[in-house]
């Protein structure tokens, strides 16, 4: 049996769990494999950090 | 972690903005989350380290997750607690034609839906094409035996049992924290979760054996991050419990369905649910384990809902499956709009299911995965509720884990204080439940959903259970108590310890009722008694005050009644007076309002002020009202405020109450209490009820 971590001393930062690839066909979340909102806007299953690296806007306080 | 530089020109617009708001709010700006975390008025780039949080915002655990990760979105459950296990077959019947994707029974021998017998199982299951429904059995102590039972249904309908899909909801602490009784003791619960879990490993591999539900916390009042806490403290004592039978991580953790209850502050619930992916993929990390999602099903809230006024728990159905569904829940039940007056209708569950179709099928809420992701806002709820969780977790385990926890009293301890701080702010109105303490409707006709009598429901059960070969019966309850025996120590158990669930499915086939087999498993183990966590609806107090008022109305023809006076423009007392108008009516009195010096302020002269004052007091006497309740302008309240409170208090009223806050110097005034959202307002009515004989 193997041994059962130490919860009482592991660190919330110990771990770093990460995203899966957003084009990776095993994840099951292909970008092509978009949904078009009634506008004609075609949106992927997932979007990450890499969909926003464009915009402009984001450091802004519109309204 | 690192964190981008504002542009000069942001920085100053947001200084700006934050000036703006305190000013605009009186220093009331947001304040914190239910769960205490504290927030900000408004989240940037510059304000949150976001490509620090991207890691988990996309949520890796969401890999490999079929119903998500496909187009078809979440599973639409219905759960089922009627009694009469005949009226829940035909519920069954009428909604899995109706748009129900997957079943929730909350069953067992004296809770829930009533069952004795496979042979009630049979029926309640009648309409229930189970190699195709996914059903989930929530039997509390009861459930190796209900699982037993159901698996000879299926097995004596030729259907195999490995097509099942669902879960068997075993979860010993969770029903432990609920009802406060281990039948038989803690060893007999864990030996049992064992038992199911090795036979759905073997026989049902696309159930899940275990859940581990928050939801008696979250019903007795618990915050999020106990929550999340104690959801994580649970997940490892099962895993712990799996392991140590022979089961690697990976596959034990595919054993566990999260079950947690969404309530109505949309951006935490969302939070919540996503840190709970993430807190999930944190400790089965430090197994080794990095693709096995946490599996969630979400259900609508009990504790915030009303029994007055109960249309507007539609709203709030839809605000929870909106949270549920964008935090990522796999399934999501929700409950009828009248679930909190009786068992709900046909009406009340055809809303509750079209609720979540509508979100599904018209909004499309399911088609990008976690759409809050990237939130500034909602990364920092997500990651502060996470790391609270986390501490939690760490404090249960350094007491030996939730079992141990649970003995020593403490989870029961934080809900009690949590709790009690709910009760409080309710108390005070400072948290609106709308329809009760805020804009209540005192001509509402009651809902009415009858409750069912357990005596007629509890004699139909196990009809068929004096029919069978009393020595087949015999035998197989004597092969059912030998395979029990073999678990404690013979090695039968280590080469199949699945038998004892094969020998109680072949009993009940066999005519042997739920309790008989109970009675086998407990014998011999003491029960282990804490104590239980109580569930909590928040509404009831100001609903009882209500339902004085309506009874005061059938014996005195007349509600308690308030005389409001206001003073000054209505622009200037507008926000005080609707405020105080609704805290009459949450109380259950109805009131007359007189509306005194109607023009901006302007000192009266003697006469003006005895004019008004007399027709005052001419409308309160023809008011017949119990107490009076001055709102006025600041300025007019400091001139002839006490004057009309004096003149009030003279002709009689019981309690003279003014809206606000005591102003300085304003003892001897002839206000009796001063109102605010400080004070609590619910024990303030509560004794002028008894002052004025309501009760």
């Amino acid at each position: 049996m193997q041994a059962f971590p130490d919860f009482t001393t592991l660190d919330f930062d110990a771990s770093q769990v990460s995203p899966p690839p957003v084009n990776s066909n095993a994840s099951g979340f292909s970008k092509s494999d978009a949904f078009k909102t009634a506008e004609g806007i075609d949106l992927a299953r997932r979007f990450s950090s890499e969909d926003i690296e464009a915009l402009t806007h984001l450091d802004s306080l519109p309204g | 972690m690192d964190t981008k530089e504002a542009a000069p020109e942001l920085e100053q617009a947001l200084q700006a903005f934050r000036a703006r708001l305190e000013k605009e709010l009186r220093g009331r700006l947001p304040g914190e989350t239910p769960s205490g975390v504290a927030t900000d008025s408004i989240y940037t780039q510059s304000t949150h380290p976001v490509e620090a949080s991207l890691g988990h915002l996309t949520c890796a655990p969401l890999v490999g997750d079929s119903d998500r990760s496909s187009r078809q979105g979440w599973r639409v459950h219905q759960h089922y607690r009627h009694p009469d296990l005949e009226v829940v077959a035909g519920e069954l019947k009428e909604d899995l034609a109706a748009g129900v994707d997957a079943i929730w029974l909350e069953l067992g021998i004296d809770h829930g839906v009533r069952v004795l017998s496979r042979g009630d199982l049979d029926r309640l299951l009648l309409e229930v094409d189970l190699d195709k429904t996914p059903v989930a059995f929530e039997a509390e102590m009861d459930d190796f035996v209900v699982a037993a039972a159901v698996a000879s249904v299926v097995q004596d309908r030729g259907v195999a049992l490995a097509s099942l899909t669902g879960s068997w909801g075993c979860d010993p602490l969770g029903a432990w924290a609920r009802t406060g009784t281990f039948p038989s003791g803690a060893t007999g619960a864990w030996a049992s979760l064992r038992r199911i879990a090795a036979w759905s490993a073997q026989e049902t591999p696309a159930m899940r054996a275990l859940h581990v539900s928050t939801v008696p916390y979250h019903e007795g009042g618990a915050s999020s991050v106990h929550e999340l806490g104690w959801a994580l403290a649970t997940g490892l004592a099962y895993l712990r419990e799996l392991i140590e039978a022979g089961f690697d991580p990976s596959s034990a953790s595919e054993q566990i369905l999260f079950v947690f209850a969404v309530e109505d502050d949309i951006f935490e619930e969302v939070a919540k649910l996503r840190a709970a992916r993430l807190l999930w993929a944190k400790l089965l990390h430090a197994f080794g384990v990095h693709d096995r999602p946490m599996r969630i099903h979400a259900r609508t809230s009990g504790r915030s809902n009303t029994q007055i006024d109960p249309w507007v728990n539609i709203l709030r159905a839809t605000t929870q499956t909106f949270a549920a569904v964008i935090g990522g829940a796999n399934s999501i039940g929700v409950d009828g709009f009248d679930a909190s007056v009786g068992p709900s209708d046909s009406m009340g569950r055809r809303i509750a299911r079209n609720t979540q179709l509508v979100l599904r099928e018209e909004s499309h809420l399911h088609e990008v995965l976690d759409p809050a992701g990237g939130s500034w806002y909602v990364e920092h709820l997500t990651d502060a509720l996470a790391r609270r969780a986390w501490e939690e977790m760490q404090q249960i385990e350094r007491v030996g884990g939730m079992e141990s926890a649970l003995r020593k009293g403490i989870p029961q301890a934080s809900v009690r204080a949590s709790a009690l701080k709910l009760r409080t702010l309710v108390a005070r109105r400072a948290r609106a439940l709308i329809g009760v303490t805020d804009f209540p409707n005192l001509t509402e006709k009651k809902l009415i959903r009858p409750e069912p009598k357990l005596r007629d429901v509890e004699g139909q059960l196990g009809r068929e259970s004096a029919d069978v070969d009393a020595q087949r019966r015999f035998d197989s309850l004597r092969s059912f108590a030998s395979s029990l025996a073999s678990d404690l120590g013979v090695p039968e158990s280590e080469t199949d310890p699945a038998l004892p669930m094969r020998t109680a499915a072949l009993a009940t086939h066999e005519g042997v009722d739920l309790l008989a087999l109970l009675n086998l498993m407990r014998d011999g183990q003491p029960s282990l008694h804490i104590e239980p966590i109580p569930p909590l609806r928040l509404a009831q107090p100001w609903e009882r005050l209500r339902n004085l008022s309506n009874r005061r109305l059938v014996t005195h023809g007349r509600r308690p009644k308030a005389f409001l006076v206001t003073l000054g423009v209505p622009l200037e007392h507008q926000k005080l007076t609707m405020w105080v108008q609704n805290l009459l009516q949450a109380a259950g009195f109805e009131f007359a309002l007189h509306e005194a010096h109607g023009t901006p302020f302007q000192v009266p002269s003697d006469g003006e002020l005895q004019a008004e004052c007399g027709l005052m007091i001419d409308a309160f006497r023809g008011s017949e009202a119990d107490i009076a309740v001055l709102s006025a302008s600041e300025e007019w309240l400091a001139e002839i405020g006490s004057v009309f409170a004096k003149a009030l208090r003279t002709e009689g009223a019981a309690r003279v109450l003014c809206a606000g806050r005591h102003p300085n110097s304003w003892d001897g005034s002839g206000v009796h209490v001063f109102l605010h959202d400080s004070m609590n307002l619910l024990g303030l009515f509560s004794m002028l009820f008894r002052e004025i004989g309501g009760h």
